[in-house]
């Protein structure tokens, strides 16, 4: 505002204009000192805070309405002023007189004395309670359709895993007889094998990020499921996996890590392409267990690290990318926690950490 | 030496039914009855008596659950083995054995159930 005021206000002055823009703005306007006292403010203001001018003006500061968890933004915008003068369309929430609260928008700027000293500031405040419900509308929309996607996710799952499960019995059924025949084919049952486990495991990806079914702990031999998921995985060529020598007994649900350890694996198979070490150990500790997945493939540079165990992230051309987004869920429902350490051209190491008492945490949860 | 372990196998999939207790018949498994809901699993408990039911969770009509419920009302130490492509039922302590997801490694199942034989 340059201070011109157009023609056809002539007679009204300058001062009313203004004075009437502030006081019957629908946006909320209010004047503070130094200290953050509230030296004036306007309709709307007093209104949406559930006061009358007069309770407010000289009387309150701009902590007295704020919510108690936007008071520390409030302080650096108040320190974020006094330094620069300036501050725009800083989110918080406030509080109104019997005490609900509200989101706004809320901006700056300095008023100065004759002498050009900054004296206070006038803020303009919008209330954005409507972009919220709009926002908490799109969210429930969302979750909506997650629960449709989970419910078709588990149908489509039963129905597939049944002709699958059809396709593996007979391949099982096939490879015990003996028949020189038959035997004559193995390389091909191999092959098939392989490709049921691999549909298999999308299936099991999708449906264990989309819907988790309930942990069923039991105490588990870690070695036995870490020898059931290496046999499951069939040889690869030039692939060395080392099994570990020490055994712990751990309360978790086996059906769950062996979907982690598979995942885990695959992963690591899939990066050295032809050749390779994978090197798993069991470290047991006082009140938890470590297991290493150990490869000297081609590494994993730092700025994906981040991002590998969030869901959809995938530098293949195959698969979901729900592996590693499932494998931290399922480390997630066992309390336990999973990191990897990584040099490129050296190899990844991924560390899942599962606590012994799994049975007493999840009583509580 | 434990005598030839016996079961029945509920399943809404006939051809699995018929394509599981194959492999379980030529691995020494005596398959007493093929069910195809919770009723049947039921019924055939009470008439054959088996060592062990191989039961699916979802089925039409009478489902795993109900099976459940009615074995263990005949029976609170019949030794259940669940094989479901999907199911969130949350399992109590003692009412199954072992779960198993479709498509699942039928020499591990024997193992389980021989294991929960001799027990």
């Amino acid at each position: 505002m340059s201070g011109h005021v157009p023609r056809i206000l002539d007679g009204l002055g300058k001062e009313t204009v203004f004075r009437e823009l502030y006081e019957n703005s629908p946006d909320l306007y209010r004047t503070i000192d130094l200290n953050g006292k509230i030296i004036l403010c306007n309709h709307s203001y007093a209104k949406s805070l559930g006061y009358t001018i007069h309770e407010i003006k000289n009387n309150h500061t701009i902590y007295d309405h704020v919510s108690k968890n936007s008071i520390k933004i409030l302080k650096d915008t108040f320190e974020e002023w006094k330094n620069t003068g300036n501050v725009s369309n800083i989110e918080l929430w406030l509080k109104r007189k019997d005490n609900t609260e509200f989101p706004v928008l809320l901006s700056v700027n300095s008023i100065y004395n004759i002498s050009g000293k900054v004296i206070g500031s006038n803020t303009v405040i919008r209330d954005i309670s409507d972009m919220y419900s709009a926002k908490d509308e799109i969210d429930f929309l969302k979750i909506q359709r997650f629960s449709v996607l989970g419910q078709l996710s588990a149908r489509i799952a039963h129905d597939v895993r049944n002709p699958l499960a059809i396709i593996s019995n007979a391949l099982q059924i096939l490879t015990i007889q003996n028949n020189s025949e038959l035997e004559k084919h193995n390389p091909l049952f191999t092959k098939m094998e392989k490709a049921v486990m691999r549909i298999t495991h999308q299936v099991n990806d999708v449906l264990d990020y989309v819907r988790p079914r309930p942990l069923n702990i039991k105490s588990h031999s870690l070695l036995d499921i870490l020898c059931q998921t290496v046999e499951s995985i069939k040889e690869s060529k030039g692939i060395v996996i080392n099994i570990p020598k020490n055994d712990v007994n751990l309360y978790c649900d086996a059906t769950k890590l062996e979907i982690l350890f598979v995942n885990l694996i695959l992963n690591s198979i899939q990066s050295m392409s032809s050749k390779g070490i994978i090197n798993i150990r069991i470290i047991e500790q006082t009140s938890s267990v470590v297991i290493d997945i150990e490869d000297n493939g081609p590494g994993i540079p730092d700025d994906l690290k981040i991002k590998i165990f969030e869901p959809l992230f995938t530098t293949k051309q195959t698969g979901t990318g729900l592996g590693l987004a499932s494998c931290k869920t399922i480390v997630d429902s066992h309390h336990g926690t999973i990191s990897l350490t990584s040099t490129v051209e050296k190899g990844t190491t991924f560390s899942i950490e599962i606590p012994k008492n799994l049975v007493e945490l999840v009583k509580t949860d | 030496m434990l005598d030839k372990p016996s079961g029945i196998i509920i399943d809404d999939d006939t051809d699995l039914v018929d394509i599981t207790s194959m492999f379980l018949e030529t691995n020494g498994v005596e398959i007493r009855g093929k069910g195809y809901n919770g009723c049947d699993a039921d019924k055939l408990y009470q008439q054959v008596k088996p060592d062990f039911v191989l039961l699916d969770m979802k089925m039409p009509h009478y489902d795993g659950e109900y099976a459940i419920k009615k074995i263990k009302e005949q029976d609170p130490n019949a030794k259940i083995f669940v094989v479901t492509g999907y199911t969130d039922h949350e399992f109590s302590a003692n009412e199954v054995i072992e779960v198993f997801t479709k498509p699942c490694n039928l020499k591990q199942l024997i193992k389980s159930v021989k294991t929960s034989l001799v027990n």
